[in-house]
């Protein structure tokens, strides 16, 4: 399984790809810092699963989630940010993601998304 | 944390409730719909209402000023957090109605209230109210706010005065070394300098030009006693124009008492020194215009005496060719000369007198004074055929310049002689009384030489102004008024009416 | 006290903590506001109380109203926050207020809200608790801040702000939270004890 974490904050992705770990061995995990890399990355490793912030400089996760799509329909994206009102949670589902969840991001929470997915 | 509130066991609730009966806090349970759960005693007391009363009760429909909106509002938000939110007494005054039956002096009708919002039970969407009486902080912040209000007008007010002083007044703040402070933009305007030029710069040493070792002793002597010390002193501005400046010298104190070195109040005196200037010069001019009457006056005063000794003379000369000469005669012609000689000499020595200024008050009769200024005008007083009347009472005495005095009075009864000449007139008089007030005494002058026509009445004072045909230097009353006003401290008005002229002349007894 | 450089590393997690944080209050205000807001990245800044004054006096032009609270524990500090007149106006319409003490009120309110909830789960990050005292919080007249005694206590400060941003109602506003010292010595270490359970 390919996985590719986007966050720009370097604390929400090592603890991200910790979590991760935790659950699934022999992981590919690629790493984005913004939504213009995760695309990039996208068109060219297409992972299964895309782990989404939406707050970020550069290009949003608003703005990546369809692009990210577009470059790779199977993808599963969870979209993982601090953003918990009700409308962001709408606005990502709407525009394709699997799941919303709440940062920051542990071992407990990670088995739930993967056991979702 | 008040939100840990999830395990509750009987006995702990008892405790709680003991210490919440007894507490100097209201404290209400509500859920979020505002019903009443709970009432502790203390708002029991202060608002009458008993617990079982209201239980089950809506807090709004007991309390009718309660906002709905905003308290449901609130609790929501408090639930939501799981902390506390807050309404304070400086903006929501009070939640629960509580009349202040105090009698001490209050601001406020009903208690000011701080109201915390609690979680205490998400479950049942409870939340504990806990109300503070913040009545007296709220009085304490009213009378804060009202003072705080005046020392800001006050600030206001002392910005203002400042800024005005800083535009308005020339001054320098000098430290005790003499080193330039500060300085008031007045004084940097007038010297043409920017601050920065002058500032920490030696005072002495920035008017070295201008001011001298003694006058820099007399400063430092006065500035080291703290006395206000006054000079005056030429000073340069930045492009070299000289300037006269007035200035004091005052010991400033910070608020403690500490001295924190001098203030220097200036006054540009520049113009009142050009004035000064200007008016010493006039003085000379009418002083040697009036020796040039004076020695017309005594030409006149001379004629007489000197065509008598002339006379003698020739008599003697005559006896003597004749051999009619006898030792009698002869001593007797010598006599009479020798008189005459001596009058001539007096006359020498009045004029010389008269015009040499007095340094020195002195006190002296009235009648003196006009004896002698008239003396030297009889001669003309008698050739124009003026009657001359004078009311003098023998006993009044005045003390100031006396000589500055009488050639005021000589050149205001040589005026009435030479307008008889312009203007000769039937039964042609002067007369002169003086009488003596409490405080001062009054000359009166008058003459009917024909009077002054009111445009020319209006100008008699200014300098260079004359209607004499000839001779006339324009500067005899402008002296006079000068001399009367500035020196002898007086007055003097002129009237006219009716072919007359009055002049009044008004001095201080003593100066 | 030296100058105090934070590192990227320690930026990036604070500003993390942060997002967290700040994510959480804004739902709560979304919610209260029936609104939703836009999230941006915030600032972490050292500055001197100088460069803070500055800041603030720049802002104190074009603001409505300025409240500051206190929070306490080990970690603790102040926050300030602004509003535009524009923004106040709306609030109001928003919340359908009567008059301009209710909304004074509600302003408070926000400022509790945003406060508390950003301080409060920050400090639940960090593991740790932090506690308002009610009269903490208070409106602040613009033309005072230069002279609030707390600020120049303060020589130097960690600055986190944030921009409380509802686009639809245009209500926006901007969030400081200060801390200083002692606070920022025991910051420096909870992030690194944050970083080393990563690495």
């Amino acid at each position: 399984m390919k996985y590719l974490v986007t966050d720009d904050s370097k604390l929400a992705r090592l603890s991200l790809v910790k979590s991760l770990k935790t659950h699934v061995q022999d992981a590919e995990i690629f790493q984005a810092t913004n939504g213009a890399e995760a695309v990039e990355i996208v068109k060219e490793h297409k992972p299964d699963i895309v782990f989404l912030d939406l707050t970020m400089p550069v290009m949003d996760g608003y703005e990546a989630l369809p692009k990210i799509l577009e470059a790779y329909p199977n993808a599963k994206i969870v979209v993982i940010s601090a953003d918990i009102q009700e409308k962001a949670k709408e606005k990502v589902i709407a525009l394709g993601a699997q799941l919303h969840v709440q940062k920051p991001i542990n071992a407990d929470k990670m088995q739930d998304i993967l056991d979702i997915l | 944390m008040a939100q840990r509130t999830n395990t509750y066991d009987i006995r702990s609730i008892d405790i709680d409730k003991k210490i919440i009966s007894s507490i100097d806090n209201g404290i209400i349970i509500l859920d979020d719909e505002l019903h009443i759960y709970y009432l502790n005693k203390w708002l029991a007391i202060h608002t009458g209402l008993k617990e079982d009363s209201v239980l089950g009760k809506k807090l709004d429909a007991v309390f009718h000023n309660i906002k709905t909106k905003t308290l449901t509002r609130k609790i929501k938000t408090a639930l939501r957090m799981k902390t506390p939110t807050f309404y304070t007494a400086n903006t929501s005054k009070y939640l629960i109605p509580i009349k202040i039956n105090q009698l001490k002096i209050s601001n406020y009708e009903y208690m000011q209230q701080d109201v915390s919002i609690i979680p205490f039970d998400e479950e049942k969407r409870l939340v504990a109210l806990i109300i503070t009486d913040q009545t007296n902080m709220a009085n304490t912040n009213a009378l804060l706010e009202a003072n705080i209000k005046k020392v800001n007008e006050l600030n206001a007010e002392l910005i203002r005065d400042r800024k005005t002083i800083d535009n308005k007044v020339l001054l320098i703040k000098l430290d005790s070394e003499f080193m330039i402070r500060d300085i008031s933009q007045a004084q940097l305007r007038l010297l043409g300098y920017a601050k920065s030029e002058l500032l920490d710069h030696n005072y002495f040493l920035f008017e070295r030009l201008h001011i001298n070792k003694t006058l820099k002793e007399q400063i430092c002597q006065h500035a080291k006693e703290n006395k206000v010390f006054n000079f005056e002193q030429k000073t340069l501005t930045k492009d070299g124009k000289e300037l006269w400046m007035s200035n004091t010298l005052v010991p400033e104190y910070d608020s403690y008492g500490k001295e924190l070195g001098y203030i220097l109040f200036r006054n540009d005196i520049t113009d009142a020194k050009e004035l000064q200037k200007h008016q010493e010069k006039l003085l000379s001019n009418s002083r040697s215009s009036a020796m040039g009457e004076m020695v017309s006056m005594i030409a006149h005063q001379w004629r007489q005496p000197l065509s008598l000794i002339n006379t003698l003379v020739a008599t003697l000369k005559i006896k003597h060719e004749l051999d009619l000469l006898d030792t009698q005669t002869m001593y007797k012609s010598l006599n009479k000369m020798e008189q005459t000689v001596n009058y001539l000499s007096e006359t020498i020595d009045d004029f010389r007198n008269f015009f040499k200024p007095n340094k020195v008050i002195t006190e002296v009769k009235l009648a003196m004074i006009f004896e002698k200024s008239t003396a030297l005008l009889d001669d003309e007083i008698k050739q124009q055929s003026i009657t001359y009347i004078q009311t003098i009472d023998e006993e009044i005495k005045i003390s100031t310049y006396q000589n500055e005095l009488i050639q005021s009075i000589i050149t205001i009864l040589k005026n009435s002689v030479d307008a008889f000449k312009e203007n000769p007139t039937q039964k042609q008089y002067i007369t002169t009384t003086v009488k003596q007030e409490r405080t001062h005494l009054s000359i009166f002058i008058e003459d009917n030489a024909g009077g002054i026509k009111p445009e020319i009445l209006q100008r008699i004072f200014e300098p260079y102004f004359s209607t004499k045909s000839k001779n006339g230097t324009g500067l005899g009353l402008y002296m006079c008024k000068t001399i009367i006003e500035d020196h002898l401290k007086g007055k003097i008005t002129v009237t006219s009416q009716d072919g007359t002229t009055q002049t009044l002349i008004e001095l201080p007894l003593s100066l | 006290m030296n100058s105090i450089i934070l590192t990227e590393d320690e930026k990036d997690v604070l500003q993390e903590l942060m997002n967290v944080a700040y994510g959480n209050a804004t739902a709560v205000i979304a919610e209260m506001l029936d609104a939703f807001a836009s999230l941006s990245i915030p600032n972490i800044k050292v500055m001197q109380v100088s460069e803070l004054m500055e800041r603030f006096n720049q802002l104190k032009d074009s603001s409505y109203f300025f409240s500051t609270q206190a929070f306490m524990g080990e970690f603790n500090g102040e926050s300030a926050f602004f509003i535009d007149e524009e923004s106040a106006n709306n609030l109001a319409k928003h919340l359908e207020l009567e008059s301009i003490e209710d909304l004074d009120d509600a302003i408070l309110e926000l400022t509790n809200v945003l406060t508390s909830s950003l301080t409060t789960r920050l400090a639940q990050e960090m593991d740790t608790e932090v506690s308002f005292a009610l009269p903490s919080i208070s409106k602040v007249p613009l033309n005072e801040i230069a002279n609030v005694d707390t600020f120049l206590q303060y020589s130097q400060v960690i600055v986190i702000d944030t921009d409380l941003n509802f686009e639809d109602q245009m209500i926006h506003g901007k969030i400081f939270i200060l801390t200083k010292d002692e606070s920022i010595q025991w910051l420096r270490e909870r992030i690194h004890t944050i970083l080393e359970a990563l690495i």
